[in-house]
């Protein structure tokens, strides 16, 4: 047979021959094109979206199950992150994308919920997620793990106890568990002591946590959390004992307060300042560099 | 007239049940409901909710790709081969021949929809034994919103049927539906905006008219869409189903009397 059955040709190719050809080409070109495509920033992994009004037009009635896809791809690239131990993640673009996956389906939790994991605590973008958490419980009035989180954020991060009360009140309205965090939570509010009251709250989150990423990353946290609850209680222990603040984390040692200074799971080492507040040079976030911004 | 309505009706059925294309979409989107529970354990909080939305979606999908191909070959199929010719022939009228294709192909539909939900419904219903959500399927929303979509997907083929009655290719009636099915699912939203104090600011008053008009004029699809009701459990309002339906019918009645008027005055070569 001849070239694709045209008479003429010289050369007599069959189409199993060619089969074979363009699979060579296709195999050829695939490994480096992966190679490529794998070798981008991790951000265009991300994707872009348009406003959310201009995707909910596109995608006629499928605008629910493309807000759920929006909020796994920023866990995805988020994970992706935390697993190569990755640079720093484009917090806005996260943000703008979870913004628009809550605009297409306001009711989707997985949105909030990556929200509060994240932004908060890692890129300290607070009012922006008070916002969309808040956007979110108005179409969610039946969940109880909004206002709760709301009001954490109003506590822990903007210092705002009235507001915090306030959303912790609706979460307590809304479920028992909630209710007995608020009494937990008052005496924290009250004593002002902000690493209890970030730890008894990582401690609710964590168990209901199903995303290995998250989980990991939020148990380093509490992890770190608890050695500077241990090492701010030392420190109280210190004061009541010789009626003057440590001039460093290691006279808690020489004192016989602690054993030895605890490891920070981040890295860094406790430090204690000019207040006697301990620190960490991690700041809470792997490596130079490395993803996390929160200062503790 | 019934019997004439009856028995074109069968045939159109017949003739889709036999369509091996009709078949191979339903079996595809029977395999995709069936990854479903891949799709959804990815979810963070809300894995059932995640994989009734997905199930919807492919159930939608599916859906309309069976009533744009249904629909584009209900009459398309009869004038290529002749056998519209001989109808006309016949002692029966035209508009009892157009009506009783259309109910075939509610049907097919209807049982399409039926078996993809049944399919959707037993793979939900495990998954919530494995995965308990915030709050419990609500298995009567979801009824309503196959039910409601089921309507959709009734107007979507009463319009491809009209465009059908009067074009002469088979690509624009399937064209103008596609548009018009993405476009009916924006005209509530549309509408919202040039009524809006950022609508009545940045629009021309031209525009604004024009934006009120097609929400008066294209199938209002957002009233049909149950979807938060059905995944999240959201409380359904009786009165709007109610309306919704009423409505439904009337624009479905409106798209087969045009048909009929259409198909009637049609010349045929």
């Amino acid at each position: 047979m001849n070239l694709l059955g045209i008479k003429g040709y010289g050369v007599p190719v069959r189409p199993v021959l060619l089969l074979g050809i363009f699979l060579c080409v296709v195999v050829g070109s695939i490994l480096p094109l992966t190679r490529i495509r794998d070798g981008r920033p991790v951000e265009a992994r991300l994707g872009f979206y348009p406003p959310a009004p201009v995707v909910k037009a596109l995608s006629g009635d499928h605008y629910q199950f493309l807000s759920q896809v929006i909020s796994l791809q920023c866990l995805f690239y988020f994970g992706t992150l935390v697993e190569e131990q990755g640079p720093k993640p484009d917090w806005r673009r996260i943000y703008q994308a979870l913004y628009t996956s809550t605009r297409l389906d306001p009711y989707n939790m997985d949105a909030y919920y990556f929200a509060q994991a994240v932004l908060t605590w890692d890129a300290g973008m607070i009012r922006p997620t008070i916002e969309l958490l808040e956007y979110g419980f108005s179409y969610r009035n039946w969940d109880w793990y909004l206002p709760f989180y709301i009001s954490f954020d109003y506590a822990y991060f903007l210092k705002d106890y009235t507001k915090a009360a306030e959303y912790l009140e609706k979460a307590a309205e809304l479920n028992r568990r909630a209710a007995w965090f608020s009494t937990l939570a008052a005496r924290y509010y009250y004593e002002g002591d902000r690493t209890a009251l970030a730890l008894a709250y990582l401690k609710e989150l964590i168990p209901t946590t199903r995303n290995e990423s998250i989980k990991k990353h939020l148990m380093i946290r509490a992890e770190a959390l608890e050695r500077i609850l241990e090492l701010e209680e030392a420190v109280s222990a210190y004061r009541k004992r010789f009626q003057r603040t440590p001039e460093s984390i290691e006279k808690l040692v020489e004192k016989g307060i602690i054993e030895r200074i605890p490891e920070d799971p981040y890295g860094g080492s406790f430090y204690l300042d000019e207040k006697g507040k301990v620190r960490t040079t991690s700041k809470l976030a792997f490596g130079k560099g490395g993803y996390g911004v929160h200062k503790n | 007239m019934v019997k004439q309505l009856i028995a074109f009706g069968a045939l159109a059925l017949k003739g889709g049940v036999r369509d091996r294309i009709l078949a191979a979409i339903l079996i595809v989107g029977g395999l995709l409901l069936l990854t479903t529970p891949v799709v959804a354990v990815f979810s963070m909080r809300q894995v059932v909710a995640l994989a009734t939305s997905y199930s919807l979606s492919i159930i939608s999908l599916t859906g309309l790709l069976l009533t744009l191909f249904l629909a584009m070959t209900l009459l398309a199929r009869d004038l290529e081969q002749r056998s519209v010719y001989t109808v006309c022939s016949l002692p029966i009228s035209r508009s009892s021949y157009l009506l009783g294709k259309f109910l075939g192909l509610a049907i097919l539909i209807f049982l399409a929809l039926a078996i993809l939900g049944c399919f959707s419904a037993g793979g939900l219903f495990m998954l919530e034994r494995f995965y308990p959500g915030h709050r419990p399927l609500a298995w009567g929303a979801f009824a309503l919103g196959l039910w409601f979509q089921y309507w959709v997907f009734l107007i979507v083929g009463g319009i491809t049927v009209l465009f059908s009655t009067v074009a002469t290719s088979h690509f624009l009636p399937l064209a103008l539906s596609v548009g018009l099915y993405f476009a009916s699912y924006s005209t509530e939203a549309v509408r919202y905006f040039v009524q809006s104090s950022g609508g009545q600011e940045r629009l021309s008053p031209v525009v604004r008219v024009f934006g009120q008009l097609v929400y008066w004029v294209l199938p209002n699809f957002s009233a049909f869409d149950l979807k938060a009701q059905v995944v999240y459990g959201v409380a359904l309002d009786s009165r709007a189903l109610l309306f919704t339906q009423l409505y439904g019918c009337g624009y479905l009645g409106i798209l087969l009397m045009l048909a009929m008027i259409s198909f009637s005055r049609r010349e045929f070569l």
